[in-house]
């Protein structure tokens, strides 16, 4: 009765919950930290001592951070930031990105209702510069995220200054 | 915050300097570490609790360390993970190699410690310093201070961004003090992408196509992937829009909401809201947004029932419901033919008005989706009377722009300045699309022209649009009023382009 056959390997309703939640946070944090790499046009590797909470772990040795988000971002977001990204990078500004500690996600449409659904709330404290004018960023930000119904990529994501993000105006 | 890790006699000397350089209005400090050098980063158990403890004393969460640091043997093997700019005395040039993979290392080859101080006042920029002399072409010097991505307060990237391109230089009359962006800042200006839309979606493509649904599901599903080549093989015919429309919409945040209301009926109100929101489809054609077209005409959704609308094509009654049941997306809405058009029929069967808290979340879900938001309003005076009425008032509240439609028929101009008297428009931005009658006496009526001069000190513009029977044509071919006429087409360019400088204008 309690020998081996007797061990349960089905995983139960909620470890598999958990197991979404945790997937939905790597894909959002992976999202936010390669998409500066990104627009930062930083092509390196994620280092696993430096960003632990990095958990895609086939695509942290990857050094293009573009590379990195194709492989769980529609082609279609990223077409849409492509544009977005190429006039950033014209400005010519330099950013020391800092998103504070003190995130947080909340994750809606798990229960199949609806598609799934990431808000992040973050701070950015980031320092922004440009040649001799030096900005230090105070502003909260809420990435939405709207994903697969599987959670195997991101279809849509927003970034709204917090309380703009309810269509406020 | 400078920190000073440099040995005795030196450290006094150089905290000393760095405290009478600093500009007094940056609020920035120099402060002699307790332990010096290495030990300040090895040191463990006590030694280690008591240096927690007096950086939690000394440096505030919001400052920013800069730790001033002679070159020790393994120095470097400390540095990562440091959230901290240090500036390192090394001994020589040999030494810049332990360091490369430390961007946030300022390396000074030097013997003395108080030529660390010197350099961090010439570096950073919270030192008193003379206004440097302007000379005519000369370059900018850029800072030396790189900056790192910190997403955890444990692990801070360790890598710095590449040189950047040349700054451009300022335009005239820029000031140094402008805002600088970021990318979530140009990220924000991003809409929400349509949904992917499918042949069975199309059902509104009869309200302005130009051809038939296979020929648009072939448009729609070959856009993602060929963009403008494939929409010009298939369309034929390519409506130019003049493309500051399209760069004023993008830049409006968040998504104006327009909304096309009249006090009588036959004056082109929803001939107006759609070839508005057509020609802002038109115009976001080639970009990532998206505008939207509503109808609200709850009394009278015939103008819109007529057309062929499949079964699967959602209603704003269905999402409405949707919205109040809390679920998170509702239906998709029908994709008109024209470019980046989402369309949001009126269940034919609405009679009822929604509450005003319901229609702000639905407003503010289709600012979520869109980029420009166009309503068309039943023909009554906005009140709390009726349905109709109401449904009125609760879009105007939440209106950036009134476009009220209407003819030379002094009737229709009437209602056009009884609108404006309205508790309702107060502070509201009010534009007229205006028919003129082909007919000259009518036109240049004096009671026509003075009630348009009644009018035109009350609102932002007016805008004509030439009487046409091919208004009334497209609606029994079930054509776009863009595709019907040159003129008309030209004329609802200009009413738009009028709207959207407006709504720029207003900020």
């Amino acid at each position: 009765m309690f020998g081996r056959k007797s061990r349960r390997f089905e995983i139960s309703p909620d470890e598999h919950r958990e197991q979404q939640i945790e997937h939905v946070h790597s894909l959002t944090y992976a999202l936010l930290l390669d998409l500066v790499a990104w627009f930062l046009d930083i092509r390196e590797p994620v280092n696993e001592a430096l960003f632990p909470e990095y958990r895609l772990a086939q695509l942290k040795d990857i050094p293009d951070p573009r590379e990195r988000l194709s492989a769980y971002c529609s082609p279609r977001l990223l077409a849409t930031w492509e544009p977005v990204r190429s006039r950033w990078l014209t400005r010519g500004i330099r950013v020391k990105p800092d998103f504070g500690t003190t995130a947080t996600l909340q994750i809606e449409g798990l229960d199949g209702e609806g598609p799934p659904r990431a808000v992040a709330r973050f701070t950015d404290r980031s320092v922004v510069e440009q040649g001799a004018q030096r900005q230090y960023n105070s502003r909260d930000w809420v990435l939405t995220t709207w994903l697969r119904p599987d959670l195997s990529r991101i279809e849509d994501a927003t970034f709204r200054p917090a309380g703009l993000e309810e269509g406020a105006r | 915050m400078f920190l000073s890790l440099l040995p005795d006699p030196a450290s006094p000397q150089a905290v000393g300097m760095l405290q009478a350089a600093i500009d007094p209005t940056t609020g920035s400090a120099a402060v002699p570490a307790p332990v010096r050098g290495l030990m300040f980063f090895s040191a463990r158990g006590a030694v280690a609790r008591e240096l927690d403890g007096w950086w939690e004393r000394h440096v505030p969460e919001d400052a920013r360390p800069v730790i001033l640091v002679m070159d020790e043997p393994g120095l470097e093997a400390h540095l990562g993970g440091l959230d901290s700019e240090v500036v390192v005395g090394i001994a020589g040039e040999a030494e810049r190699s332990r360091y490369a993979r430390h961007a946030h290392a300022h390396l000074v080859v030097t013997n003395d410690p108080t030529a660390l101080a010197e350099h961090a006042i010439e570096a950073f920029p919270c030192f008193r310093r003379d206004a440097p002399a302007v000379v005519e072409g000369a370059t900018e010097a850029r800072p030396s201070v790189l900056f790192m991505p910190r997403l955890q307060p444990q692990a801070p990237t360790r890598v710095a961004p590449p040189p950047p391109p040349p700054v451009p230089v300022p335009e005239a009359g820029e000031s140094l003090t402008t805002a600088l962006t970021d990318p979530f800042t140009e990220l924000s200006t991003v809409a929400p992408l349509p949904p992917e839309r499918h042949g069975d979606e199309l059902s509104r493509a009869s309200l302005f196509a130009d051809g038939t649904a296979r020929a648009a599901a072939a448009l729609t599903e070959a856009r993602p992937r060929l963009g403008i080549v494939s929409r010009l093989l298939v369309r034929r015919r390519r409506i130019v829009i003049p493309r500051e429309i399209g760069d004023l919409v993008l830049g409006l945040h968040p998504p104006p909401l327009v909304v096309v209301p009249a006090r009588k009926g036959g004056v082109g109100k929803t001939v107006t809201a759609g070839a508005v929101a057509q020609v802002i489809g038109y115009a976001l054609g080639d970009t990532t947004g998206s505008a939207a077209i509503v109808d609200q005409n709850i009394g009278n959704p015939d103008q819109w029932g007529r057309l062929d609308i499949p079964a699967t094509a959602g209603t704003v009654r269905q999402l409405m419901a949707a919205l109040s049941s809390g679920l998170e997306l509702p239906p998709t809405p029908a994709w008109a033919k024209t470019p980046a058009l989402g369309v949001y029929p009126e269940d034919r069967a609405a009679a009822d008005a929604y509450p005003p808290g319901l229609i702000q979340r639905f407003v503010q879900h289709l600012r979520e989706r869109h980029v420009f938001l166009v309503v068309d309003l039943p023909n009554r005076l906005p009140d709390y009377t009726t349905a109709e009425a109401a449904i009125c008032a609760a879009y105007l509240e939440l209106a950036d722009l009134v476009i009220l439609p209407t003819t030379d028929d002094p009737s229709a101009l009437l209602g056009v300045l009884e609108y404006l008297d309205t508790p309702s428009m107060r502070g509201k931005l009010v534009m007229v699309s205006y028919i003129v009658s082909t007919d000259r006496q009518l036109r240049t009526h004096h009671v026509v022209t003075d009630l348009l001069d009644e009018i035109r000190k009350r609102v932002v513009a007016i805008e004509t649009v030439p009487k046409s029977e091919k208004a009334t044509l497209a609606i029994v071919k079930g054509v776009s009023i863009l595709d019907i006429s040159p003129k008309l087409r030209d004329a609802y360019i200009r009413v738009t382009r009028t709207a959207v400088r407006a709504l720029a204008a207003a900020g």
